[in-house]
């Protein structure tokens, strides 16, 4: 299934962007979907995104550094992953085709057919088993 | 892959049911007018796959069992370059090519084939008793089994109940 992507930049000018960062107590501990929300968001609003993705693909293009005390989370210089988000529909896989194929039979022969009668047949009727 | 096999062999006693193949099944095309007592008459045999409701196969509801011919792949491809390609094969595949639906290999000893076409736009009627006479003298056959059965009906029914408009709303684009 397929989902409309928007085309034009997404602006929050009457709308307040429906995330606040909490932050924590203790730097080390920062949650790394609050960071990446700020992150998301933040390039959202200043209009660095031209086109909708979803948020799953997002993550993956940023490097997360959990190694250190202070979490690194620094946008990837490769962008491939958020355009194979995208799921192009090319033209032609939606087309139907009207291609006729004459194929001859296995076997072709004639035969003599006598014919013994010609009647006009009587309807054959299926009663429904539920009457 | 083995979880839900494609085919099954089964006897030539049992019951005729939608998706069951014969091979060879001769079928007689009548002359363009019968004017006497003995006429000629043209016999065709096709390799076929039954196409009449397995219900009504059962219970002997139909005097006529719908067939319609099967092709392997490989003579289509012969044929046409269009299925010679990858985009023709896959169009065929996704069910976007009118009156052909493509069935998957057999690979059970004695009854292997490639890939099969079947031709809805060739559709035979056979009489029951005829039918079931020459399943039983051909032995033991080939079945196409559920849910690729009703697959197989299905993009039969949409062949069949398409609709051509015309005059067609212009396109968008």
């Amino acid at each position: 299934m397929s989902y409309e992507t928007a085309s034009r930049p997404i602006t929050t000018k009457d709308y307040l962007i429906p995330y606040a960062f909490t932050g924590s107590s203790r730097e080390e501990e920062t949650d790394i979907s609050e960071v990446s929300n700020r992150l998301f968001f933040e390039t959202m609003s200043q209009g660095l995104l031209k086109k909708l993705f979803s948020y799953r693909s997002f993550l993956p293009a940023f490097e997360i550094d959990l190694s250190s005390v202070r979490p690194c989370f620094e946008p990837m210089t490769r962008s491939s992953l958020i355009e194979e988000s995208y799921e192009e529909v090319l033209p032609w896989e939606t087309l139907e085709y009207n291609v006729i194929v004459q194929m001859a039979p296995r076997k072709r022969y004639t035969i003599e057919l006598e014919v013994k009668s010609i009647k006009k047949v009587e309807p054959i009727i299926v009663e429904p088993e539920w009457i | 892959m083995e979880k839900y096999p494609w085919y099954e062999i089964v006897d030539s006693e049992e019951s005729l049911l939608q998706g069951d193949f014969i091979n060879s099944c001769p079928l007689v095309i009548p002359p363009a007018a019968i004017d006497s007592a003995k006429v000629s008459a043209d016999v065709v045999e096709y390799d076929v796959v039954i196409m009449s409701q397995s219900c009504d196969l059962e219970q002997r509801k139909i005097a006529l069992v719908l067939v319609c011919p099967v092709w392997p792949l490989s003579k289509f491809e012969e044929k046409n370059s269009f299925f010679e390609s990858g985009r023709g094969k896959e169009a065929l595949r996704q069910g976007n090519v009118l009156g052909y639906h493509l069935l998957n290999k057999c690979g059970t000893n004695g009854f292997k084939t490639g890939y099969l076409v079947v031709d809805f736009r060739s559709v035979y009627s056979v009489p029951f008793d005829f039918f079931l006479n020459l399943a039983t003298k051909k032995g033991r056959r080939l079945r196409l089994l559920p849910p690729y059965r009703e697959h197989l009906s299905q993009a039969f029914a949409r062949f069949f109940m398409r609709v051509g408009l015309p005059v067609d709303i212009p396109s968008f684009s």
